[in-house]
């Protein structure tokens, strides 16, 4: 192996290898989980959730039963510094698949929690926004012209997921109240991706957000 | 995070809350529990703030949740080479059982795990046990430990312990500024400006006795072909600037960096890429000898720019920096470095919708709209990705050599979460590898099954592994430069 890797690249790799005392194997001690039913479901669940979450495959989201809906439940409520965010996002984005009273009040608690971390909370209202449309108004007449840029762009995006008369009417008055030259992009561009699927204004080509303009970013100096 | 109901006066100043606050709590619970958070509100002199502290790092029976409060080791200290074991104390909120406990360890050797049955969840803690087959090195090892619940709820903690020598003196050296555990090499990076190598390591002498060791700051330096006892290329002495005292069970570091000019047995050994190694010999007043070596090498090298899209908090931004620190180092252990990390940021009132990625189409306007103009990896930390399952991608397999058009760069999730403070942080350990597998799509690496590897698609599983087969496929890639 050595030797083909000079070839490659001509390094020359002869020093003794690094041994480690004792050996690099220690034993592990393993339980059959077969006994816990519900530990192997939730990782089978969790699996699941992470199956394929590098966008260069094609995406492939996996299909919940009634059954997994108590442990997605769980996932979606488990925070803290060592549990993987990505994987409690995953959780949240599932809970769309139902249509439950008990969903729908875990999104709404997490949406509206400022103990919650943004994107946590945006996944949350995002995932209601395809739960019920009725409690989704509710929630974001607290979050609309938000100062904070993140809750004001899941806010659209959420308007822009339930996507109907009532959506574009309210997207319509926030692109006129609306002051921030980016927020306002965003939401006429989410104007138009609902007026086409509506098909009140049929784009030539595809909607896409504009683009500034090729730039580079600045340094970042925090 | 603190059980309310069982939480000591003293332990409420960690909540920044007073004698006097934390004396009327464990008179309101003396006379009943505290099952409800607005029980409290009664409390005379307990302002809003204090209220939300104790909402956000305390816990109440029957608020179902699953809390690891604290993992400590019997004894204090893990010795090396001993059997250990790891206390763990937790919280249960709910009536069912905590049926398991397992810890995972990562260390200088292939990970491995332990599993165990509790048998008496009530007790609120438990011990694993690690015994004489699963003793450690001297080192540093790092455990994970998850709590399962009998109906699928989890718990999870990390804990790093340092082990100490049972002899009870060691030395031990590793690549300057490295954090984690494995047998990576030191690097000679050349610098163009002076002609010269630069190598720098660390040193950690690590003592397992009851008394403070004091060193000689006279150490001893060699470099070898060969291996110890080969070719010797050069040798020398120095002193450290300052007393070398390692505690007592504790650990002493320094840094050496060496200056190899144009014509040195060093210089003209890593001029032909050719590796070496460095030993470093110390010894204690009372004559004790301690002796470390790790083999230095010139390794190939790539360069990324970290361009933050959005703003982040301030923690953020320190934890994503971490983060790409440990990319690093994982790259490392394959014999392959940074050349450079560039700190980029394209602010809230810039980033627009790039933000929060919704589809392969805005990725790829991202990748036209914004580049930095160098011949570094562009890696694009959004804010968040609401675009199907996904939280990483890369703009081609391999990425191209050259800036230009919408497939030069990767993106990903920053993987942020708030704690119990409210403070915002982003998931180091996730975030490192997340960041380590796109560029290693940019560089050509396509998606692997082994469930240790850097390459895998799942990245909840995904460990920090890269082949010599891998090593291989990045090679060609027009990045990647010997530095």
């Amino acid at each position: 192996m050595d030797k083909l890797r000079n070839q490659k690249n001509n390094f020359i790799d002869n020093e003794p290898e690094y041994v480690i005392k004792g050996g690099a194997k220690r034993a592990s001690r393993k339980i059959d989980l077969e006994k816990f039913p519900a530990i192997r479901h939730r990782q089978k669940v969790a699996a699941m959730l992470m199956n394929n979450t590098c966008g260069n495959e094609p995406s492939r989201a996996s299909k919940f039963t009634q059954e997994d809906l108590p442990i997605l439940i769980q996932i979606a409520q488990e925070g803290g510094p060592y549990t993987n965010p990505l994987l409690r996002k995953q959780a949240i984005r599932s809970l769309r698949q139902f249509r439950a009273m008990e969903v729908t009040e875990l999104l709404v608690k997490l949406c509206s929690s400022t103990i919650e971390h943004d994107s946590i909370r945006g996944q949350a209202l995002i995932s209601l926004a395809f739960v019920s449309k009725t409690v989704t108004f509710a929630v974001i007449q607290n979050f609309l012209l938000a100062q904070d840029e993140s809750i004001s762009e899941y806010t659209i995006a959420a308007l822009r997921e339930i996507g109907d008369d009532d959506s574009l009417l309210i997207l319509r008055d926030l692109a006129k109240k609306e002051k921030r030259i980016n927020i306002k992009m965003e939401i006429n561009a989410s104007i138009l991706d609902v007026e086409s699927r509506l098909g009140i204004h049929v784009p030539k080509s595809k909607v896409r957000r504009p683009i500034l303009r090729a730039n580079s970013p600045k340094v970042d100096r925090q | 995070m603190l059980d309310l109901n069982k939480a000591k006066k003293e332990q409420f100043k960690y909540l920044g809350i007073s004698a006097k606050i934390a004396d009327s709590i464990i008179r309101l619970r003396q006379k009943h529990k505290i099952t409800n958070f607005s029980q409290l509100r009664d409390i005379t002199g307990l302002s809003i703030s204090n209220f939300e502290q104790i909402k956000r790092k305390t816990v109440l029976q029957g608020d179902n949740s699953l809390h690891i409060l604290n993992v400590t080791i019997q004894d204090t200290f893990v010795y090396s080479d001993r059997p250990f074991k790891l206390n763990i104390e937790y919280f249960n909120g709910s009536k069912q059982p905590v049926a398991l406990v397992a810890a995972r360890v990562t260390w200088a050797g292939e990970p491995f795990s332990i599993e165990q049955e509790i048998k008496d969840s009530h007790k609120g803690t438990v011990s694993i046990e690690f015994e004489s087959e699963q003793t450690l090195p001297v080192g540093h090892s790092e455990f994970s430990i998850r709590l399962h619940r009998s109906d699928g709820a989890e718990a999870n903690f990390q804990k790093s312990v340092y082990v100490l020598p049972s002899n009870p003196l060691s030395l031990s050296l590793s690549p300057a500024g490295a954090t984690v555990t494995g047998t990576w090499s030191a690097r000679g990076t050349h610098q163009a400006s002076s002609d010269t190598y630069l190598t720098e390591i660390d040193v950690i002498i690590a003592n397992g006795s009851t008394v403070t060791v004091a060193m000689n700051r006279r150490t001893e330096w060699k470099f070898w072909d060969g291996g110890i006892g080969g070719s010797l290329v050069e040798s020398g002495t120095f002193d450290w600037n300052v007393n070398v005292n390692v505690p007592i069970n504790g650990t002493w570091q320094g840094r050496i960096a060496f200056t190899s000019p144009r014509g040195s047995g060093i210089y003209n050994k890593y001029n032909n890429k050719e590796d070496m190694t460095i030993e470093i010999i110390m010894t204690a007043k009372d004559d004790r000898r301690v002796s470390g070596s790790i083999t230095c090498r010139v390794m190939l090298a790539y360069g990324v720019n970290i361009i933050k899209v959005g703003n982040f908090d301030s923690r953020e931004g320190l934890d994503l920096y971490s983060a790409v620190d440990i990319t690093r180092q994982i790259y490392e252990k394959r014999d392959i470095t940074f050349r450079g990390v560039l700190r980029w940021i394209i602010d809230d009132t810039r980033a627009g919708g790039f933000r929060i990625l919704d589809s392969e189409t805005e990725f790829r306007d991202l990748l036209r709209s914004w580049s930095v103009p160098n011949d570094y990896i562009d890696v694009y930390v959004c804010q968040d990705f609401n675009w199907s399952t996904f939280n990483g991608y890369a703009g081609d397999i391999p990425g191209p050599a050259s800036k230009g058009g919408d497939k030069d760069g990767v993106a990903v999730d920053k993987t942020g979460y708030s704690d119990g403070s409210g403070v915002k942080h982003l998931n180091i350990d996730i975030l490192s590898k997340l960041i380590g597998h796109e560029v290693g799509h940019y560089l050509g690496l396509p998606h692997v099954t082994d469930s240790n590897n850097l390459m895998l698609s799942d990245t909840s599983i995904r460990g920090p592994d890269l082949t010599y087969d891998q090593y291989r496929l990045m090679l060609p890639h027009g990045y990647l430069v010997v530095g």
